[in-house]
């Protein structure tokens, strides 16, 4: 099921909310969470149920173990067969293809006479945010960052949460622990209100902005050999703003639901194209997962403080297996170590680089980045390649291809202004004025309408 | 209750929200059905903005001086087959009834139509169609809305109102949003000069020097990939309207030449990847031969190019032959007939 569905906001929506604040008791209510996020996942594929159990029991019992053990040595067995099975349950559905291809071509490469098969696999929709959100559990209740929670029930509500459960905010136990202990709370309307306020941005976002910008650049990507510089710029921009509405306005319908359950989930998006600089923007781009590798990778590998030229290696791996992260694809693979190098220079300059005026830094920063989303859009090198070369080909100023000029400017220049000068749903005021309530009923009943067309599925189900 | 609600500002904002939420969706859907752009409800408050031409070649049929001999009926990729050429090689009377998105049915009710109502026994009816035109499309709204043709295809009221409903369903989005603005923005303007004009035979009245863009059929190639897609076999329902079209005709005496016809070979290469054009082409083809024994149709096999010796890239767009490949089509058909 996804969000933006008619049968999420018109069924499954008001039938959870309803069943949920008539419960009373914690366990009811984590019963409830818990059927409701099962069948939200088994709508897509109720096959791939018992993969999220799983990982849920993995963990549940791993940290039980942890908690309870006064071994050292049992505490850390436990840990890494935790990590370990986890890996595997996303290793397998999610790289078992990608590496064997990897090897036939290696094995190709030295012509050795060795024919591996791949399996006709499905990748299960967010298999990455979970597998990784439980390993994260495992790891803090190993460090003592957090209790270990000896409640099935309340466990699988937390992993299985459906608002956070295909696509993240990758929200750790520490992000949901006291909204889990009060789930048992009345329901305040100031909860339902912000909630619905920023559900509704989150889905206009989505339906309104990022797949009318989807129907405008995705024609130039599916014809990518015939673009001239200003299309390929055109597809590449478009693509830019795309994903941040899509995702962004992802995240905001997740953040709006956890707020009609009572749950504050953590804000994953802080404005990333205002961003200055390339570490800036991974600090407001995707937050709860930039937050999860640098605590359970990069600060792990030794962070910073072994010495520069190892933090640029820290910097590096870290982005590279965050590239990786996103999929089982080559591109991907060079996307992150593009990051990670630009992030490495960004250390070794920033002294220099920090003294450019500032709209400049902005400007730069916005751009490294689009270029870097070119390797992410792409289904492989060479598309990337030929569309990089256009872009800074300027000598294919007349455009081969014949583009809506007009409609993808207005839609660009209304992305250009919102990014860089509109608040973000985290800085927002939500009014309680009736004329604001009357703005959001049109903009939820125009995005209703424009759902019709498709109901396009968010960029980041696919990782 | 309405006290306690107006005093909490959440609750009052949330119960704000929902009135809007029911006033603006009232709004949008009551100008849907009354400024109707697609004619789906058929209340002609307005005048709609896509081509009606069932009413007009109706109207045109019912003025006709001479009453037709042979009758062109299919889709608008047909509305090119000129009706003149036709009567200089086979000395019949001609008249071009093709209607947009005409599908088998259209072809039934028209047919009943013609013969029943305007009186008109013809000597032939030449059918253009393809295996896309047998796809599990809703019955269009104007073959729906029109009392003379709805008659013939024995459509209770319940049925009616059911299919438009599902027809509104999915046509109610972005751009039927936008085009009830346009509808009321040009009946109150006026209309831009119609796009498709029609002579009193019925065919189109349009520019011969003119020739198509190389690459409207690959830019077009949605149009292609709209009629075949998640088809996986000829609509049953749909073969029962052709038949009962082609027992009508026998029983009235009428020969029926059936036109297979092309699209663009550079789309057909596509789409054969991702629809099962391939074996609905092939179903297609069974079928009509099945048909041809049982009711002495006869078949003209154009469904690519080489068939007719057309022009490779000389398409209108994506499923829309050129002026040029419906002439060399229309030539072939005609040697055929009169031999």
């Amino acid at each position: 099921m996804i969000f933006n569905s008619y049968i999420f906001i018109f069924l499954f929506l008001p039938l959870t909310l309803f069943g949920f604040w008539f419960l009373r008791s914690k366990n009811s209510r984590y019963l409830w969470i818990t059927a409701a996020s099962f069948i939200f996942y088994g709508y897509w594929n109720y096959k791939f149920i018992y993969l999220l159990l799983l990982s849920t029991a993995i963990s549940f019992f791993s940290a039980k173990i942890i908690i309870k053990s006064n071994s050292q040595k049992k505490k850390k067995l436990f840990l890494i067969l935790s990590i370990i099975c986890n890996l595997i349950l996303l290793g397998f559905f999610k790289y078992f293809n990608f590496g064997v291809s990897a090897f036939q071509n290696i094995f190709d490469l030295f012509r050795w006479n060795v024919s591996l098969s791949t399996l006709n696999l499905i990748i299960p929709v967010g298999i990455s945010f979970y597998t990784f959100q439980s390993i994260s559990y495992a790891i803090d209740v190993y460090r003592g960052n957090v209790p270990a929670i000896n409640n099935f029930l309340k466990f699988s509500a937390y992993t299985s949460f459906f608002p956070k459960l295909t696509a993240g905010p990758i929200a750790r136990v520490k992000d949901m622990n006291s909204d889990l202990e009060n789930i048992n709370r009345i329901c305040e309307p100031t909860l339902i209100r912000t909630g619905i306020s920023i559900f509704v941005i989150g889905l206009f976002k989505k339906v309104i902005i990022a797949d009318s910008i989807a129907n405008l650049v995705n024609p130039l990507w599916a014809d990518y050999a015939s673009l001239g510089f200003a299309s390929a710029w055109i597809a590449v921009l478009g693509y830019t703003y795309q994903l941040y509405f899509d995702f962004s306005g992802y995240s905001d319908m997740a953040i709006g639901l956890g707020r009609m359950l009572g749950f504050n989930l953590p804000q994953n998006f802080n404005s990333p194209y205002k961003a200055v600089n390339i570490s800036d923007f991974w600090q407001r781009w995707h937050i709860t997962l930039s937050s999860w590798l640098r605590d359970y990778l990069y600060i792990p590998l030794g962070g910073s403080r072994r010495g520069v030229s190892q933090t640029y290696i820290n910097l590096f791996i870290t982005m590279l297996l965050g590239g990786l992260w996103h999929g089982a694809n080559w591109t991907f693979v060079i996307w992150g170590a593009y990051n990670g190098a630009l992030l490495a220079a960004y250390r070794a300059y920033r002294i220099y680089y920090d003294k450019l005026p500032l709209l400049f830094q902005r400007f730069n920063t916005f751009l490294l980045v689009a270029v870097g989303w070119t390797f992410f859009r792409s289904p492989n090198f060479s598309v990337a390649a030929n569309l990089l070369k256009k872009m800074f080909n300027f000598k294919m100023i007349i455009e081969p291809v014949k583009i809506d000029y007009l409609n993808i400017s207005l839609l660009l220049l209304f992305c250009i202004l919102a990014t860089n000068f509109l608040p973000n749903t985290f800085e927002w005021r939500y009014s309680t004025k009736p004329r604001f309530a009357a703005a959001l009923a049109m903009m939820a009943v125009l995005a209703l309408i424009f759902m019709n067309y498709k109901q396009n599925v968010f960029l980041y189900y696919q990782f | 209750m309405i006290k306690y609600i107006l005093k909490n500002e959440n609750l009052k904002f949330i119960t704000v929200f929902f009135i809007f939420i029911a006033i603006f969706s009232i709004t949008i859907f009551s100008l849907a059905v009354l400024v109707d752009p697609y004619n789906i409800f058929g209340l002609n408050i307005f005048r709609p903005i896509l081509l009606t031409n069932r009413s007009e070649k109706m109207r045109l049929l019912r003025e006709a001086e001479t009453k037709p001999e042979a009758i062109i009926l299919g889709s608008s990729r047909v509305f090119k087959m000129d009706p003149i050429k036709i009567e200089k090689m086979i000395n019949l009377k001609t008249f071009n009834a093709s209607v947009s998105y005409a599908r088998p049915e259209d072809h039934l009710a028209l047919a009943k139509y013609i013969v029943k109502d305007l009186k008109i026994t013809p000597k032939i009816f030449i059918v253009g169609l393809n295996a896309g035109e047998f796809n599990n499309d809703k019955i269009d709204s104007q073959t729906i809305n029109n009392p003379d043709l709805r008659k013939y295809l024995e459509i209770n009221k319940k049925t009616r109102i059911l299919t438009l409903l599902s027809i509104f369903k999915e046509r109610f989005n972005a751009i039927y949003l936008r085009d009830i603005f346009v509808t009321i923005f040009w009946n109150s303007h006026g209309f831009p000069n119609p796009v498709i004009t029609f002579d009193k035979n019925g065919g189109e009245i349009f520019d011969k020097n003119k020739h198509p863009d190389p690459n409207a059929a690959i830019i077009t190639e949605n149009l292609a990939y709209d009629l075949f897609k998640n088809l996986d076999e000829l609509s049953p329902k749909r073969k029962i309207y052709f038949e009962k079209f082609l027992e009508f005709a026998k029983e009235n005496n009428i020969e029926v030449g059936v036109v297979i016809l092309p699209i663009s070979p550079q789309v057909i290469k596509n789409i054969s990847e991702t629809t099962n054009y391939k074996k609905l082409s092939e179903e297609l083809f069974f079928q009509m031969e099945e048909w041809a024994n049982k009711f002495g149709i006869r078949i003209f096999n154009f469904s690519s190019v080489e068939k007719f010796d057309g022009i490779e890239n000389d398409f209108d767009d994506s499923t829309h032959p050129s002026h040029l490949n419906i002439d060399l089509m229309t030539e072939k058909i005609l040697k055929e007939l009169s031999l």
